[in-house]
Parts: C-alpha cells; sequence; structure tokens
C-alpha cells in the first residue's frame, strides 16, 4: 500500500482518536459510554477496548430504546447530530435514571457538531437541565489503508428521495476538515446533484473559514504580546515577528492559518455522487471482497458466518470473522478476482503443508536448521486457521456462483448490458424471479439496471412488472417503487437510451483478453463509470472538459474547479506522485475500491488515490435503503376475523350494552350450577 | 532617590503615591460602601453597604457609582436592590453583583445593566446565599445550608451552574475561595472552605477532602493573581502560604500573634507578600487603619492611616485606594535596585552614571564605562528592565542610558526590545493621564494585552483612544470597532437607518472577519430592523445570519415577521445547513415544526412564493414531518404546495399504521382516489406513475377483502394450519392456501385477482413443493401442458429427490443439451450421451458466463 496515502489516513485517525480520547479526559472519573449504533460499529477502527478503559469508561453500550443500568455517576452519550430521534432515547435514558433517583452528570456530546435542532429537542423531553451538551468533530473513520467512512449511511436515500440535504452537507464538511488539516485542495471535480451541494457548501464554509482566519491571526498576535510601530519598517519588523511566532509558539503552528501555508498534501478532489453511477452498483463484481460482502454482508471488516455450512463444524469458534485490512494476507488475496484466488491459495496451503512434512527431514539436522525449522513451522502453523477459514470462504464463494441460479442471473444481466435481446424478454425472466419470491433486492437489480440501461421501461411492461412486484413481495413496497422512481432507479420510459454512447464514451466494457489488466477485472469487463471519471480527469487532455457531451448524458451537474490558495506552492515536482482524494456520496463498492487501487498501478504511480465515501454499499443495501422501514414494522392488519369482535362492530348489540350485560353473564354462568 | 524603599527580610519594598484622590469629599466613603476595584489600573465601583449605620449626608438615593482609579466618578446609577452580598470585576472588566437570593447582575463599566441571572433556583429554597467568592470568570456561592454551588460563567447560568459535592459541617464556614479552573473554557473548579470546627476542606464536584492544614480554624484565604500561591491566615494569628500546583503544599508559616480579628481585606502583592488591611480601634474610640505588608519570615512593615482603605491585588504589586491618595505598593524590582540601590557599583548603574557624566559635559564620561566593558550588554538590558518599572523622568533617562550604552556595543542587541519597551511605556504614560487615569505598569500591561486594554478603554467610551492604540500597535481593531458600533446605534436616536448603516460600514469594510450578525442583532435589540437586514447581507457566515434573521422575525408586527421570515428561509436554502433551516423552520412555524399547533399555513404560504429555490425547505418540512409521523399534516402541506404526488404517498403512509380493517380500507379508498386525481402539472411519467398507484390501491382493496373473506371462510370450515391471511402478498396469500391444502380456493383467488397462467403455475409448483404434495404436483404437471416449460417441475423433484417423477418429464424438456444435464443429473450418463448426440452446440455465451467457463 501507499504510504503517502496511509500517513493521511493514519494522521485521520491518530487525530480523531486524540479527539475522542481528550472527549473521555474532560468528564473525570468513572463514566459509561452510550453510543450512537453508527458509531459503536466503526468505534474499534480507532480505539481498542483498553484504550476505553484507560480513560476510564466503566462500559459502552449501543444507546437504544432499552435503558442502560450502572453504578456510575457519569454518563456521556456520543450521538450523531443527524439523527435526531436518538436523543428522544437520551431522555429516556436520564428520565429512567430519575425514577430510580441516581444521580448522574450527564455529558452529550453530538458528532460532528451540536446543531439548534438537538438541543431544542433534549430541552422538549424536559431533561436539557440535566446535560451538559458538548460537541466533537469527529467527521471520518479510517477503514482501511486508503479509506475513509464517515459511516453515514442512507445519503442517497436521503438525499434523492427526501430531498434532505444533510448528508452531502456533512461530507463537505467533512472535506473541510481534511483540507484543515491537509491543505486546501487546489483542483476540484465533482458530478451529480448531491456533489453540486458539498462543492457549493465547501465553497461557502472555505468563505466563512477566511473571514474567521482574519480574526485568528489578529488573535495569534495577540498572544506573542508586542507588536511593530507603524515608524520602523514594516515589513520587515513584521517578518521578524512571523519567525518568532513559528520558532516560539508551536501551539500556533498548529493552527490552520500556518497549516495552510503549507503546500497541498492532496492535490486533486473528486467528487461522485451516486446516482451518477449506480450501474457500478448493481452490476456483479467478482472480486474476493466484493463476493463476501455479497454472500454474508460486511460490517465494519467484520463478517457473520453463524449461518454458513462449512462454518458449522468448526466447533464453538466465533460465529464473526475479522477480515482486518491490516492484515498483509487478507490484503493480498481481497481485491483478487475470484478465479486468481483459487490457484492462489492452493499454493499457500501447498506450502504450509510442506513445511509440516519437512518434519521428518530435519530431524537429523543440526540445532541451527532446527531452529530456523521451528520458526518457519510457527509461522506456518499461526497461518494454518486463517487460510483455512478463507480456502473454506473462498470455496463457498465459488459454490455460489457457479450454482444454476446464479448463472441465470448473470446471463440475464450480460444481456440487459449489452441490450443483446429485447427488453420484454428480459422482463419476463425479472418477472420469474419475482414469482419465485426470490430476495427482493435480486429482482429490483436487474430491473432497475434495465431501466437505467434503456432510460426507462414503457409505460404497459413497467405497470405489470410494478403489479407483479406488489402481488408477490407485499403492498408495502409502495413506497420502496415509489423511492425508487424519485430517487431515479426507476423510471417511465422517456427518450431515447443513451447508454451505447455512455458505454462508448467511457470505454465501459473492455474486450475479454485485456480486461484482466485494465480497471474492469474487479467486475469481469465492466469498467466502473465511477473510476473512469476519475481517470479521465487526467487521461484526457483538457480533463472533464474534453468530455462535455458525454458527461451531459450522465445525471447531474458537473462541474470542475479551482480553488486558489496564495500560500501554497504553485508547482509540485513533477516526478513526485500526487494523492487524489475520491469521495464518494452515497457509498463506494468494494469493486471500485479494487478498481481504484489498480488504476493507481496502471497510472504507474503518478497518481495515488485516498477513498472517502459516506459507507459502503452493495445492491442489497441500496434496495434495502429504497425500503421504508417503519413501514415493515407495523403490525399487520387485523382481519375482522374474531368473530365477538365483528358483532361489537357490526350487528351485535352496542358496546355499552354488552359490556353492562357481560359481567352479568359470567356471573350467571358460575353460579347457575349451585342455584339449581 | 530611594528614601522611600524599606526592606522586608531581605528584599526591598516601595510605596508610592500615584494620584492625589478626587473623592475626598467624602472621607467616609470606602468604610460605609461596598467597594471593589478592578485590576490592571482599571475602575473602582462603590455601592451603599446596607450592613453599615449610614449617617445622613445630601441625597438619601442609593447609587451604584464608578470611579477611576484617581477617584473621579465616571458614572452613577441609582441602585434599587437589596441583599447585596459581593461585587467584583470580571475578566472583560465587568462589574458583577451577587446578590443573597442567587440573582447575578452584572454592569458595564458605564453603569448600564448587562446580564441578570439567578444561579440556581435550589439557592433560594436553601434559604438564600450567605458568602460568595468571585474570580474572574465566575462565582461560588456558599447556601445557608452550607452547599455551594459554582457557576463557571458570568454571563449565564443553565449549563455553567454546578452544584459540588456535600461537605457536612455543623456551622457556618469562616471563609470561601476558589481555585479557579486552569483554563477558562474548563470547568474544573475546586473551592478552598475554612470551617469554623478548623479543619480546611477542598471540595469540588465529586469529593469533598481535608487538605490537613493544621493550627486552624482559618478566616482568611488569598489566591496570587498568579494561581500560584494560597495564603491562609488563622483566627490564631498563624499566616501560612501554600503552593496550590504542589498539592497544597506548606510553603511558610509565619506567626503574626497580634492579629486575632479577621482582616478587613487580606491580599496578595504582586506574588511576593501579602497585604493586611485591620481595622483597630484605639483607645480614644475612634478607628485606626492599618496597612500591614509582608509576610516571608514573619517580618511585616505597618502604615498607618486615619481614613478607611481598599486594597487592589495586581500582577506586580497591591494598589491602595485610600480617602486621600492612591498609592502603589511594590516589590522594588531586582533591575531597578542595580541602578537606584544605594551605593550600588553594579554595570547598570555605572552606566546611568556615565550617561549623566556625559550629558553634563564631561569629556571623561567614557571613563566610567571603560571598567564595564564585558558587562555592557547585560547593563543596557537591564537599565531597559528599569525603565520599565519607572515612571518619567526616571524612564527616560534609563531609557536614554540604554541607547547610550547601546553606542558602544559592535553589534546591535534587542532593537525590538527596546522599541516596544519604549511603546509600552508611552501607552502607560498616556493612559495614566486624565481622563483616562488608569495606572497600568508596564509588567501590568504586559499581562493584559493589547487587546484586553483596547476591550477596557473602548468600555470607557475611548473609542478613538483604543482604535489609535491598536493601528499604532498593529493590532486588530476589530473588538473595539464592533463595541464602537453598538454602543452606536444604541444611543444615536438622531441618525436614520441608512445613515448609520453607511457610518458603521465605512469603518468596518477595512476589517476582515468582523461580527457584521452581532452588530446587527443590536440594532434588532433597539428595533431597527432596516439596519440590522442591510447590515446581515455583509455577514458572511450564514449560522450568524440566520440565527439573527429568526431572532429579527420574533420582534415586530406581522409584516416584519413576514419579511423576515422570507429572508431566513432563502438564506437557510441557500446554505444547506441542515440545522439552519431547521432553526428557520421552527421560526417560521412559531417553534418547532411537529408542534401541536405548528403553523403550516405561513410555512407552505412562503415557499410556494418561490417553490423552485425553495423546494429543499418544502422537502425537509414533509421528510420531517412524516418521520414525526405526521402524515396528515405532511399531506395537508403538500396540497398546499400543489404537490399531488407527495401529498398522496404521505396518506399512503398513514395506511400502514392502520391495523383495524375497516379503517384501513377506508384509508385505502381514500389513497385510490388520490392517486386518481389528475395533475395538470405533471410529467407524463408522473401521471402515469399516479394512475398506477391508485389501481394498485383498487387491488390492494380487492385483495385486503378476499383475504378477510378467506379468513372467515378458514375459521367456518375450520381449516388446518395457518390461516392469517390479511397483509400477506397475494402470491404469499396463493401459496399458503395451496399449502394448506385448499387449492380450490387458491384457484378462485387466482381467477378472481386475475394472475396470468405462467405465474400461477410458478406458484402453484412452490407451494405444493413446500407442502411436499408431489402426487398432486405430478399430477398437475401431467393434467395440462405446461405453459412455462418443465425445467421448474424437474428442479422440484430432484430437489426433494423424486427421481422418479422427474425422469418422466425430462424428454418434455426443450433442447438436447439441457436433457442430457438432467439425466447426467441423475447420473444417467448414458441416456445423457443419447440426448446430446442428438442436440447440438449450445450457443455462445456471454460475457459474465464466459469468464465463469474459463474461472472452471
Amino acid at each position: 500500500m501507499d504510504s503517502a496515502v496511509t500517513e493521511l489516513v493514519e494522521a485521520v485517525r491518530a487525530d480523531v482518536r486524540a479527539r475522542l480520547l481528550d472527549l473521555l479526559d474532560e468528564v473525570t472519573g468513572r463514566k459509561v459510554l452510550l453510543l450512537d449504533s453508527t458509531i459503536v460499529g466503526p468505534l474499534d477502527l480507532i480505539v481498542s477496548p483498553s484504550d476505553l478503559k484507560d480513560h476510564g469508561v466503566q462500559q459502552w453500550h449501543k444507546l437504544s430504546d432499552q435503558t442502560v443500568a450502572a453504578d456510575c455517576s457519569q454518563m456521556i452519550f456520543l450521538v450523531r447530530c443527524a439523527r435526531i430521534e436518538l436523543v428522544d432515547m437520551m431522555a429516556k435514558q436520564i428520565l429512567a435514571d430519575e425514577k430510580e433517583q441516581k444521580e448522574r452528570l450527564y455529558v452529550a456530546v453530538f458528532v460532528p457538531n451540536k446543531t439548534e435542532e438537538c438541543v431544542q429537542r433534549l430541552a422538549a423531553s424536559n431533561v436539557k437541565a440535566n446535560v451538559r451538551i458538548t460537541e466533537c468533530a469527529i467527521h471520518h473513520f479510517p477503514s482501511d489503508k486508503d479509506v475513509l467512512s464517515m459511516e453515514t449511511p442512507r445519503l442517497y436515500h436521503d438525499f434523492h428521495v427526501l430531498g434532505d440535504p444533510s448528508g452531502p452537507f456533512y461530507a463537505a464538511q467533512a472535506l473541510m476538515s481534511l483540507q484543515h488539516k491537509f491543505g486546501t485542495i487546489p483542483s476540484v471535480h465533482a458530478i451529480g446533484g448531491a456533489g453540486r451541494v458539498v462543492v457549493e457548501v465547501m465553497q461557502r464554509l472555505r468563505k466563512e473559514d477566511q473571514a474567521g482566519q482574519a480574526k485568528l491571526s489578529t488573535a495569534g498576535k495577540v498572544e506573542i504580546q508586542p507588536g511593530v510601530p507603524p515608524v520602523a519598517a514594516h515589513p520587515k519588523g513584521a517578518a521578524a515577528i512571523r519567525r518568532r511566532e513559528e520558532a516560539s509558539s508551536p501551539a500556533l503552528a498548529a493552527s490552520p492559518e500556518v497549516q495552510e501555508a503549507k503546500t497541498a498534501r492532496i492535490n486533486e478532489l473528486v467528487v461522485i455522487d451516486r446516482r451518477v453511477d449506480l450501474f457500478s452498483v448493481l452490476c456483479s463484481q467478482f472480486t474476493y471482497q466484493a463476493l463476501i460482502d455479497s454472500a454474508y454482508g460486511i460490517q465494519n471488516n467484520l463478517i457473520d458466518i453463524s449461518n454458513a455450512s462449512w462454518a458449522k463444524d468448526r466447533g464453538n469458534a466465533n460465529s464473526t470473522v475479522r477480515l482486518s485490512p491490516d492484515d498483509p494476507f487478507y490484503q493480498e488475496i481481497r481485491d483478487l478476482h475470484i478465479d486468481k484466488l483459487g490457484p492462489l491459495l492452493e499454493e499457500k496451503a501447498r506450502a504450509v503443508q510442506q513445511t509440516y512434512s519437512e518434519k521428518d527431514n530435519v530431524k537429523h539436522k543440526s540445532a541451527s536448521d532446527m531452529a530456523e525449522y521451528i520458526k518457519k513451522f510457527k509461522t506456518a502453523q499461526s497461518a494454518h486457521p486463517l487460510l483455512e477459514m478463507h480456502i473454506n470462504l473462498a470455496h463457498d464463494l465459488k459454490d455460489k456462483i457457479q450454482s444454476e441460479d446464479y448463472r441465470q442471473m448473470l446471463k440475464l444481466e450480460d444481456e440487459i448490458t449489452a441490450q443483446s435481446t429485447s427488453s420484454q424478454s428480459c422482463l419476463d425472466t425479472v418477472e420469474d424471479i419475482m414469482d419465485d419470491q426470490k430476495p427482493f433486492h435480486e429482482a429490483l437489480r436487474l430491473l432497475c439496471l434495465l431501466s437505467l440501461v434503456n432510460n426507462g421501461i414503457k409505460a404497459k411492461q413497467l405497470d405489470q412488472l410494478k403489479r407483479t412486484f406488489l402481488q408477490s413481495y407485499g403492498f408495502e413496497h409502495m413506497l420502496t417503487l415509489a423511492n425508487m422512481e424519485r430517487a431515479g432507479l426507476l423510471r417511465y420510459q422517456h427518450g431515447k437510451s443513451g447508454w451505447s454512447t455512455i458505454k462508448r464514451q467511457f470505454n465501459l466494457f473492455v474486450e475479454d483478453g485485456a480486461a484482466d489488466q485494465d480497471i474492469t477485472y474487479a467486475y469481469s469487463g465492466y469498467a466502473p463509470l465511477s473510476v473512469r471519471l476519475v481517470q479521465m480527469t487526467r487521461s484526457q487532455p483538457k480533463g472533464w472538459m474534453s468530455l462535455r457531451d458525454a458527461l451531459s448524458l450522465l445525471h447531474g451537474p458537473a462541474q470542475e474547479l479551482q480553488q486558489p490558495d496564495s500560500n501554497s506552492a504553485k508547482e509540485q515536482d513533477g516526478n513526485k506522485s500526487s494523492i487524489v482524494l475520491v469521495c464518494f456520496l452515497g457509498g463506494v463498492t468494494s469493486g471500485e475500491i479494487a478498481a481504484l487501487r489498480r488504476l493507481a498501478e496502471l497510472e504507474d504511480g503518478r497518481r495515488r488515490f485516498l477513498i472517502m465515501t459516506t459507507e459502503f454499499i452493495n445492491s442489497k443495501k441500496i434496495f434495502d435503503s429504497m425500503r421504508n422501514e417503519e413501514v415493515f414494522k407495523q403490525a399487520p392488519v387485523e382481519g375482522k376475523a374474531r368473530p365477538q369482535e365483528r358483532s361489537l362492530r357490526g350487528f351485535g348489540p352496542s358496546p355499552q350494552i354488552r359490556n353492562r350485560r357481560a359481567p352479568a353473564h359470567s356471573l350467571g354462568r358460575r353460579f347457575w350450577p349451585t342455584s339449581r | 532617590m530611594n528614601s522611600d524603599w524599606q526592606k522586608l527580610a531581605d528584599l526591598w519594598y516601595r510605596k508610592r503615591e500615584v494620584y492625589p484622590a478626587q473623592w475626598a469629599d467624602d472621607p467616609d466613603r470606602l468604610h460605609l460602601c461596598v467597594v471593589a476595584g478592578a485590576p490592571y489600573g482599571g475602575p473602582v465601583a462603590t455601592v451603599r453597604d446596607e450592613h453599615v449605620f449610614q449617617p445622613v449626608k445630601g441625597s438619601l438615593r442609593t447609587e451604584l457609582q464608578i470611579w477611576t482609579s484617581a477617584g473621579r466618578l465616571i458614572q452613577s446609577a441609582p441602585w434599587a436592590h437589596t441583599g447585596l452580598l459581593a461585587m467584583g470585576w470580571s475578566a472583560q472588566e465587568t462589574l458583577v453583583c451577587v446578590f443573597e437570593s442567587g440573582l447575578v447582575r452584572t454592569f458595564t463599566v458605564m453603569c448600564e445593566p448587562l446580564h441578570v441571572f439567578t444561579v440556581d433556583e435550589r439557592i433560594m429554597s436553601e434559604g438564600g446565599a450567605i458568602a460568595a467568592a468571585l474570580w474572574p470568570n465566575g462565582i461560588a456561592l456558599l447556601t445557608r445550608k452550607f452547599n455551594i454551588f459554582v457557576n463557571t460563567s458570568l454571563t449565564r447560568s443553565e449549563d455553567a451552574c454546578q452544584r459540588f459535592a456535600d461537605f457536612k459541617v455543623p456551622s457556618a464556614p469562616l471563609s470561601l475561595c476558589v481555585l479557579p479552573p486552569p483554563s477558562e473554557e474548563s470547568a474544573d473548579v475546586q473551592v478552598i472552605v475554612g470551617t469554623s470546627e478548623g479543619p480546611v476542606l477542598m471540595v469540588d464536584r465529586h469529593s469533598c477532602r481535608d487538605i490537613g492544614l493544621t493550627e486552624g480554624p482559618f478566616m482568611a484565604f488569598a489566591l496570587s493573581s498568579s494561581g500560584r500561591l494560597l495564603a491562609c491566615l488563622s483566627t490564631k494569628g498563624v499566616f501560612k502560604v501554600l503552593a496550590v500546583s504542589d498539592n497544597l503544599q506548606v510553603l511558610d508559616v509565619a506567626n503574626i500573634v497580634d492579629t486575632i480579628k479577621k482582616p478587613k481585606q487580606m491580599v496578595w502583592c504582586g506574588d511576593d507578600c501579602i497585604a493586611l488591611y485591620l481595622i483597630a480601634q484605639t483607645p480614644s474610640n475612634s478607628l485606626q487603619h492599618i496597612l500591614f505588608v509582608g509576610g516571608p519570615q514573619n517580618d511585616w512593615i505597618p502604615y498607618q492611616y486615619d481614613a478607611p482603605l481598599h486594597l487592589v491585588s495586581e500582577c506586580d504589586g497591591c494598589r491602595v485606594l485610600g480617602t486621600n491618595k492612591i498609592e502603589f505598593v511594590q516589590r522594588v524590582p531586582p533591575s531597578v535596585e542595580q541602578v537606584f540601590g544605594i551605593g550600588s557599583v553594579d554595570p547598570p548603574a555605572m552606566l546611568c552614571y556615565a550617561l549623566e557624566r556625559y550629558e553634563s559635559g564631561d569629556v571623561c564620561a567614557q571613563e566610567s564605562l571603560r571598567p564595564i566593558k564585558l558587562e555592557l550588554p547585560d547593563a543596557v538590558s537591564t537599565c531597559i528592565d528599569a525603565a520599565l518599572c519607572e515612571q518619567p523622568p526616571h524612564s527616560s533617562n534609563l531609557l536614554r542610558a540604554a541607547s547610550f550604552g547601546r553606542h558602544f556595543l559592535s553589534d546591535t542587541l534587542e532593537p525590538d526590545r527596546h522599541r516596544e519597551a519604549c511603546k509600552n511605556l508611552r501607552i502607560c504614560v498616556e493612559l495614566r493621564k486624565s481622563p483616562v487615569e488608569i495606572p497600568i505598569t508596564a509588567a501590568q500591561l504586559e499581562k493584559l494585552g493589547i487587546a484586553g486594554l483596547s476591550l477596557r478603554l473602548a468600555q470607557r467610551h475611548f473609542h478613538l483612544l483604543a482604535t489609535r492604540i491598536c493601528e499604532w500597535t498593529g493590532h486588530s481593531e476589530e473588538k473595539v470597532l464592533y463595541h464602537w458600533a453598538c454602543e452606536k446605534i444604541r444611543h444615536s436616536t438622531a441618525y436614520t437607518d441608512e445613515q448609520l448603516c453607511q457610518i458603521i460600514l465605512s469603518k468596518f469594510q477595512h476589517c476582515p472577519g468582523i461580527g457584521y450578525a452581532e452588530v446587527a442583532r443590536v440594532a434588532a435589540e433597539m428595533v431597527r430592523t432596516v439596519l440590522a437586514t442591510s447590515l446581515l447581507n455583509h455577514e458572511p457566515r450564514s449560522h450568524a445570519q440566520v440565527q439573527v434573521l429568526v431572532q429579527l422575525s420574533q420582534e415586530g408586527d406581522e409584516k416584519n415577521r413576514e419579511i423576515m421570515l422570507r429572508i431566513a428561509l432563502d438564506k437557510a436554502a441557500r446554505s444547506w445547513d441542515p440545522d439552519l433551516i431547521h432553526l428557520a423552520l421552527s421560526a417560521a412555524s412559531g417553534g418547532g415544526i411537529c408542534k401541536r399547533g405548528a403553523d403550516i399555513q405561513t410555512v407552505a404560504r412562503l415557499v410556494k412564493e418561490r417553490s423552485f429555490d425553495l423546494q429543499v425547505i418544502s422537502d425537509m418540512v414533509t421528510s420531517i414531518l412524516s418521520k414525526a409521523e405526521q402524515f396528515d399534516r405532511a399531506r395537508m402541506l403538500c396540497d398546499q404546495l400543489d404537490r399531488k404526488r407527495p401529498a398522496a404517498y404521505c396518506a399512503l403512509q398513514r395506511i400502514y399504521r392502520q391495523a383495524n380493517y375497516e379503517e384501513r380500507m377506508k384509508l385505502l379508498r381514500f389513497s385510490k382516489d388520490l392517486f386518481a386525481i389528475s395533475d395538470p402539472t405533471a410529467t407524463d411519467a408522473e401521471k402515469t406513475s399516479m394512475q398506477f398507484a391508485s389501481q394498485a390501491c383498487a387491488e390492494e382493496i380487492d385483495l385486503l377483502r378476499a383475504q378477510v373473506s378467506l379468513e372467515d371462510q378458514a375459521a367456518a370450515k375450520h381449516w388446518k394450519g395457518n390461516t392469517r391471511f390479511a397483509g400477506l402478498s397475494l402470491t404469499s396469500t396463493l401459496i399458503r392456501l395451496i399449502e394448506i391444502g385448499e387449492v380450490l380456493e387458491a384457484d378462485n383467488l387466482r381467477t378472481q385477482m386475475k394472475v396470468s397462467d405462467k405465474r400461477y403455475w410458478r406458484i402453484k409448483i412452490r407451494g405444493l413443493s413446500n407442502a411436499s404434495n408431489f402426487e398432486e404436483l405430478n399430477a398437475f404437471a401431467t393434467h395440462r401442458t405446461s405453459p412455462i416449460g418443465y425445467e421448474l417441475f424437474i428442479d422440484t423433484f430432484l430437489k426433494h429427490g423424486r427421481n422418479d417423477f422427474a425422469l418422466a418429464l425430462v424428454p418434455q424438456i426443450k433442447g438436447a443439451e439441457q436433457q442430457a444435464q438432467y439425466y447426467l443429473r441423475m447420473g444417467m450418463a448414458e441416456e445423457a450421451q443419447r440426448a446430446r448426440s442428438q442436440g447440438q452446440e449450445r450457443s455462445g455465451a456471454g460475457r459474465l458466463l464466459n469468464m465463469l467457463g474459463v474461472g472452471r
């Protein structure tokens, strides 16, 4: 992995870690930590449990409807400000404590900043008086050596369906925090509606920053008390003071103003709205990690294998497996195409086997050879369980993708993207999938892919499909369909399809021979559009300017802008590789990450990619996000089947009368026999 | 020259007159009043002391009076409050008055009221406060029930107020002292309590501990201005000095046997020694005022006065505000001692002597310099130090000596320091003069900083002087300008809004980063709406912008309200900041969009005016309301905005919340009608989608009715198995019917709901397979020609190991290769071979399948 990018990620990790621990230290003594569910998962990416213990955290829980009982006198809530509903849970906890007459100090920490809305909501719950409200600017969780994830799910749904700009807004804030740390990024590309919002907010925040900095720079001077009387040669004096400031006050050197004076460490930013490139989410991916994700669902680098058949006979081993990005072996294999994986694993297994078998030969050798062998043996032994797990996993995945069902879907996907068969026959197959009530996201994936490729589906056909969908999966999905239409996943045909032009312009499909080498390898022939867009900021002579027509076929506006920064050095050395921050609004797929890593190799290391994303996404997640969860939580309809109830509601005597009669009736029944 | 020096232990001290007091007209003022003097040569506040018997003199009306350091009245204001407990000055030089009820009032130096707040309601219920201790950023209060409340802010309570741990004592403590938090943001305050029983306690939020100080009880504490040393005085006359940072370790102990009475004041004189102010009764029954300065090694210098005093601790000494003169007591700085010490032949003294000789025309002046040639750089530097501690003309002589010595140095020595010394001295000298009368020393100025000084000057309405000092020293004049603008708006009623705006903008334009919004807020407070909005347009920070606009919208008449809300919504929408949008929305809806009485109409009206620009606002409202499950209101809002489709979907969402069958039917019909309304502005796609939704609702109505009647039948005919149907999807209903063996009912339902042949076959196969009813399945397969081919049948049979049924169906399969595959799966290689030989090649597969082929 590239060290320059890793350095940046490590700097972010260190920063987030410091912020979090400082926060804990601010509240002295023992405390309970209640965390937002979207923070509790990635928490161990930045701090270890022992860190928390060292800083006085007695226990930590996910903040939920269940209240937590603890005997600590202090409680810290760490909650995202965007998830306003969690405030109610906080209030519930506090009120429950009050009922038990526990006096505690409460600190509500909002991430990344506290908002009026949260404060008001707390006040409305009548608990604000007990709570100290602070904020903690945690924007990113470094989930890999080159990936920063914001862990803010559902951006695509919230922005494109609900029209809620919070997602892009917080992404812009996160980008600003990176720029504070690593210098203003000189060149910015953005595409899509959400991308536009991000750029607008970023520009505005920058302006506000500049206004704020005028303040800050003077505030800095005051600390170094004496200024310069105008009688003296002004510029020279100022320079002297500046030198002294930098030398004497390390605190000041860390301030953003001075930071910005350095050269920008990130040279380019590409912001991609997920809506621009839905293809890459909907198309099948074949890297090891992507397949694991689609089969098991990777959550915070963990997978749950308790349902996997091969894991059953592992005995009492953990039901979750950690796919650590720090594990060099996993690093080696995660981005491999599944076809390449098999031979590699086989080779590794053989190597381990061989080491084991060497045991007999070594017996007659010298002590030093023996020691060396023992060492070798031990590494082999420690690698063994991991290797075994991966072999099982890979085998399982291979079985899955060679199953008849899977092949059918691939065939259909192939036909759709190649537009080789009529859409009606594709739709028929999709309908069959729906009739069989296969997981709903599988059916929708293909349907939406078809809609995207053909720029919509003919009204009659689509109505038929939608009806089938509702009849198979239930009326609750009315909202799912409406959401998908709003989000552009599904649409009625309108105008000609630009797919073949897009395909050609962006060279999305690469012929078999070259596909293994190009960025297409992750999708077996399809080049993710998003990655092509990143590639083209450099590969085209005038960047995106040269493909204006092609860009206009994609959803949402594309823009390019330069952020002039007078302080930074204008030209960087030609031979030094530049760092490109690729920001995915609405999630990134494993395949895209793999493709970007491949792209860095293809460009001979001239550019390195740092990936920032709001979440990790796959086709299942995107359709899950389209569902309205609340609707599925509701109680089912009560049929009028209960006969008494029916009489109550309908023809029977009015409820009052019945109520009055009921006790008498039951009394009578009880006493009748005795009176007889 | 050094006749006013006095030796204490082995250090020299001096007391100098700064000003003759101008308040000498009333000799008892300092005795009859509660007095508070501000550090850094700041003003003095006096207000009549309720606890002292007052002789009637002149007006009976009580006044709060604020004086300069020289005893000249700055401003006075009527004082109608009672129960004053303590008075002091904050770090920003605002006057803080603490009352027994726990109420805090702050005033500007011009006697204008600033803030009023109650530290905690519980103080009143505990019988009020009996003691208070102030520090520049907060207050500690002791209630009658001996609880301590600490407020770490002097502008508000709320989150700044903390109740400290209980320390159970039987009687009232003698004194309190606050150890302020290490930084301004921190709330880590500790309070030292001198109990009347003896032990000294250190109390904080969670705990209380005895610091183990013997020879108590202690009746007075004083913290040095650097916060490093704590002086304690016991009732037995024992005096101790503790190191604050070093776990309150005792550094020095002294016994002053004759002091048993509580001193009127005990303050630090710099970090060097203690000043004790005692009032003693003479045998002739008059009061004698004695000031003791000393402490180290139990050495004390007594000064006697015949009129009352007030002591103000400074970082380099102590100001003695007397009735007749204002004096300054300090330790003689080492540099001054070197120059002016009696018989000093130190290099700096020699340098001064050389200058003296030179100036008097002595041609051999250089001879005095020759012996100190090597120490000359140090001598120059010491002369500058000494100059900073002196007044003109000494200071200018010393500076001259320094520059004289500089001539004899080969390389330039600290030119900046020399220049800064001159500059600071000049500021100090100017400020000392009337009318400013701030006797700040260079050391104090160094600590306060130009920013602090200019703020203090601005607050005393010396804006011009403050800006000039800022300009001259190269500091930002932003705070001064801001203060100026606020005062201008508050006090100049003669200007129109436009004129005032022009005046302010002309001053502001050279100062980036100035808080337009804060100034606008002041304008709003003064009901100058036009001024406020035009100032706001210059504000780059949208947060500040919207907040002020929202505030403005809560004032004035309806028309004003709407104008402000319109701007606020617009700015919020442009910022994309969800919090600002929320803020503007809750203002527009009259406090919380989800509240019962929320004013959705106004929001709708405002948004409708510019529905395109404010799209984000209407989206946000809809989603907020939907999240709060207020679908009816969301629907009404969409209706008012002519957004038919979202309105219908809002109505749709209500359906799912309704578990009652008949209610749900009603809602379904309602939604169906809403979807059926045609919207002339909608696109074709939207119209089609609406039509579909309407039909879907109609079908759901039919389905639900059918399901409920099935449930009735099930109950009547005692069907076995799971007979809950309501709420299932059509396919699931059919499957369940087939599973429980009611195939006939399934067939009926299928006809009723017009399920296509193809689909129904698939469903039936699955249902029968789930129920493991293979005979029926086989009958189904052979009964009629399948519209969906036979693969599904065979697959199902194979899955359940019914090869017998499967085998019979294989010949029905189209395509020889497929047939062969099935034969192979049943382990019949021969048949497979035969089938294959008849068949032809498989057609070319696509990209993805090829890949899999390669992968095999």
